[in-house]
């Protein structure tokens, strides 16, 4: 089997609501979707996905995937889709660096590899749990009230898993993180997601503040050198998310001891074939997962659910549902979506859920 | 003054002597420079160009310029060139990372300020502290005869410093350093350069097996880490090159004492103002330097030669005349090659106009 054309789509989809991160130095209003659909020459068809979340965020923009598949396009034609290791292999002699840019090629020949040997991805991968895994939400609120009408709307459509976005200021970072953990509920899963907002001081300041409570803490600084420099002087769990992007980070990470938990983002560590790497250093390390879109359709909710699966019970903590942040359904309501705050895998061979083509307009580059 | 025009020119530029040879298996016969021209309601207008070594050699490729310019272009428009501080802020706001697509535009920036205040790169950068910068050349690799004859010529011409291509099959180099090196006479330098094309172990038995020659053993392997590894057992000076990044590489370089000489590759570093920085530190430090970057037509030598110059000649290993690496152009005028030393222009600004003939049609035009 040979890939022989690639085609790639380019969709704006809008946010339901503005989005800010970080204590509002990050805000975003639309995310620049790529999809890219694989044809064979025995006529099964592999889609993927490409989302960063918006172009500020981390060194992932959506013009340079789009670059990047240009750059990697006649490297691949020929490849044969089911053998993921040739294909990226052959995308890192052909574009070293710019992981964001191989992940929807990827991820497509995951779905060609799932399709052909009649499995859904994880099972290909290795087996996947049927166990439903919990959606984080998206806390963005600002004020402790907002912070808990934020929680408590998630909570009635059956959210267990909050991800609490904090950062940018330490009095009142420490209030919600106080009001949250006073009404946290039997079976909560709370992340205080700082998306590198704090210095050291500031980080050390609020993880004092809070020890008794025991909260985990996602990303509390910029980079790596930041984490490791802090970890051995407060009592707080963290997760690494945006300062994860190489096999060598997790090594570190793992070797060093500077986080109990993985923030695995597929776009961003360049798809399913790396990040499965880092799931088994994780798991040989006692270090347990989220795994998430950067953002997205449905399809890039699906791909992770996937890896997500592949991931005992136990030590995975919860997905993310970015269908439900943005306005524009590529997939008319199918595949894998939010039923009372739960991700259920898809039973279908491949990643499960594909495009309607004509929903995602005029294809912007065609190779092959 | 503002910005008021952005363009984008892709050019094909055949290398001069067929097909260059680098590290393990790698080849190329011609490079794709992006090069930048900007326009502002004052009349002047200024260029900058990136071009890859081919573009998979490093984490940068040439259609990564006309991404990020699609991006940039918005927020660029409208925007005082001279104040290049603000433009590097601007464009790390917009895109992260990155850093070889900005550099074009950052180039540009300078190019319009020198010109603005009537002064050449070199004097903004902190004035001419290297009145001709010397160069190298690649030792042929012919029969002895034609090589002697070869270098001589070289010699004759006032080069001094040789390099000899490695990376391949480690026993055929050890062979090739041999030869290399004892071709040299009193007073020269032999680099051999692996463009991280050997295994961990090879370069070890690389080094042991050539431990009596006074030659410098430059990148032997892929990261840092695995470098460092080889700089345990090996006696020969390091020089670094593909690893540096920017200024996070340099301290971490500093702080381990992790080489001898560290290459500096302006679009590797993010551009002439990040370059600077990084340079400044590293000579703070005594960390010789070499003032260069990936390839590129006169453009980009322009840029290169303003770095160079204005680097202390005690502390600077050598520069390249790139453009005369190539059989087509990027620009008219810019530096000269002259008795092994390269020249910067002391005309205002780089000192060197697009060559619009050689470039054609802009592939992309933003407008105020």
């Amino acid at each position: 089997m040979k890939i022989a054309r690639i085609t790639v789509y380019q969709v704006d989809l809008p946010l339901e609501h503005p989005y800010w991160l970080s204590g509002g130095r990050l805000k975003f209003e639309k995310l620049d979707a790529t999809f890219v659909k694989l044809d064979t020459d025995e006529g099964v068809v592999g889609w993927g996905e490409g989302t960063p979340w918006g172009h500020t965020y981390v060194p992932a923009h959506g013009p340079g995937i789009r670059a990047g598949i240009e750059t990697m396009a006649p490297f691949i034609i020929g490849l044969d889709p089911r053998r993921v290791l040739d294909v990226e292999r052959a995308m890192d002699l052909a574009l070293p660096g710019h992981l964001y840019a191989k992940s929807p090629i990827d991820m497509a020949c995951w779905d060609i590899a799932g399709q052909t040997a009649g499995l859904p991805i994880a099972d290909l991968m290795g087996g996947g749990s049927r166990t439903p895994r919990p959606i984080a939400s998206s806390v963005g609120a600002k004020t402790v009230e907002e912070t808990r009408e934020v929680i408590a709307r998630y909570r009635a459509r059956g959210y267990i898993a909050h991800s609490v976005k904090i950062g940018g200021d330490v009095a009142r970072d420490i209030a919600r993180i106080r009001d949250v953990e006073a009404l946290k509920q039997p079976g909560d899963i709370i992340l205080y997601d700082v998306n590198r907002g704090w210095t050291r001081a500031q980080a050390l300041s609020v993880m004092s503040a809070v020890e008794d409570l025991n909260v985990m803490v996602e990303q509390p600084c910029e980079t790596l050198d930041d984490i490791a420099a802090i970890a051995g002087r407060h009592r707080t769990p963290v997760s690494v998310d945006e300062s994860l992007v190489t096999l060598q980070d997790a090594a570190r990470i793992a070797r060093d001891g500077i986080a109990e938990v993985f923030g695995i983002k597929l776009n961003r560590v360049g798809g399913l074939t790396k990040a499965a790497r880092m799931r088994d250093i994780a798991l040989d390390h006692g270090i347990d997962m989220f795994v998430m879109a950067t953002g997205g359709s449905v399809l890039a909710d699906t791909e992770a659910l996937h890896l997500a699966a592949t991931i005992p019970d136990a030590n995975c903590h919860a997905v993310w549902a970015c269908q439900d942040m943005i306005t524009v359904d590529v997939a008319g309501g199918r595949g894998p979506r939010n039923k009372d705050g739960q991700l259920h895998l898809p039973e279908a061979p491949g990643l499960g859920v594909h495009p309607d083509e004509q929903a995602l307009g005029n294809p912007v580059a065609v190779y092959g | 003054m503002k910005i008021t025009r952005i363009r984008v020119f892709k050019k094909d530029l055949p290398y001069v002597g067929g097909s260059y040879v680098w590290g393990a298996g790698n080849a190329i016969t011609v490079a794709r420079a992006s090069v930048v021209v900007l326009d502002t309601d004052a009349g002047l207008s200024g260029c900058g160009e990136f071009t890859p070594c081919g573009e998979n050699y490093m984490v940068a490729h040439s259609e990564g310029v006309e991404a990020f310019a699609r991006l940039a272009a918005s927020v660029l428009l409208g925007e005082d060139p001279r104040q290049v501080g603000r433009i590097e802020q601007i464009m790390d706001h917009v895109v992260q990372g990155h850093g070889y697509a900005k550099a074009p535009f950052d180039a540009a920036c300078w190019d319009i300020m020198g010109q603005a205040c009537d002064q050449p790169v070199w004097m903004l950068l902190g004035g001419k502290l290297t009145d001709g910068a010397p160069m190298y050349r690649v030792a042929p690799q012919k029969a002895t005869d034609e090589t002697v004859a070869e270098m001589k010529r070289y010699r004759d011409q006032g080069y001094r410093q040789f390099q000899i291509k490695v990376g391949g099959d480690w026993a055929t180099d050890i062979d090739r350093i041999h030869a290399g090196v004892t071709l040299l006479e009193p007073g020269e330098k032999a680099m051999a350069d692996a463009n991280q094309g050997w295994r961990v172990d090879n370069a070890i038995r690389v080094a042991r097996a050539t431990k009596d020659l006074d030659y410098i053993l430059e990148q032997p392997c892929r990261t840092y880490e695995e470098c460092q590894q080889v700089r345990r057992v090996a006696e020969q000076p390091m020089k670094l090159d593909e690893c540096i990044t920017g200024m996070t590489e340099a301290q971490r370089i500093v702080a381990d004492r992790g080489a001898e000489i560290c290459c500096l590759k302006i679009s590797n570093l993010g551009g002439l103002s990040k370059a600077r920085r990084v340079r400044d530190y590293l000579i703070e430090n005594r960390m010789p330097v070499v003032a260069e970057d990936t390839w590129g037509g006169e453009i980009t030598s322009a840029a290169v030669a303003h770095f160079a110059a204005s680097t202390p000649a005690e502390y600077l290993q050598n520069t390249t005349d790139l453009m005369n690496y190539n059989t087509a152009s990027t620009g008219v005028g810019g530096p000269v090659a002259r008795d092994g030393h390269l020249y910067a222009t002391d005309s205002p600004g780089l000192g060197v106009l697009p060559d619009f003939d050689s470039l054609g049609v802009q592939v992309a035009e933003y407008r105020l």
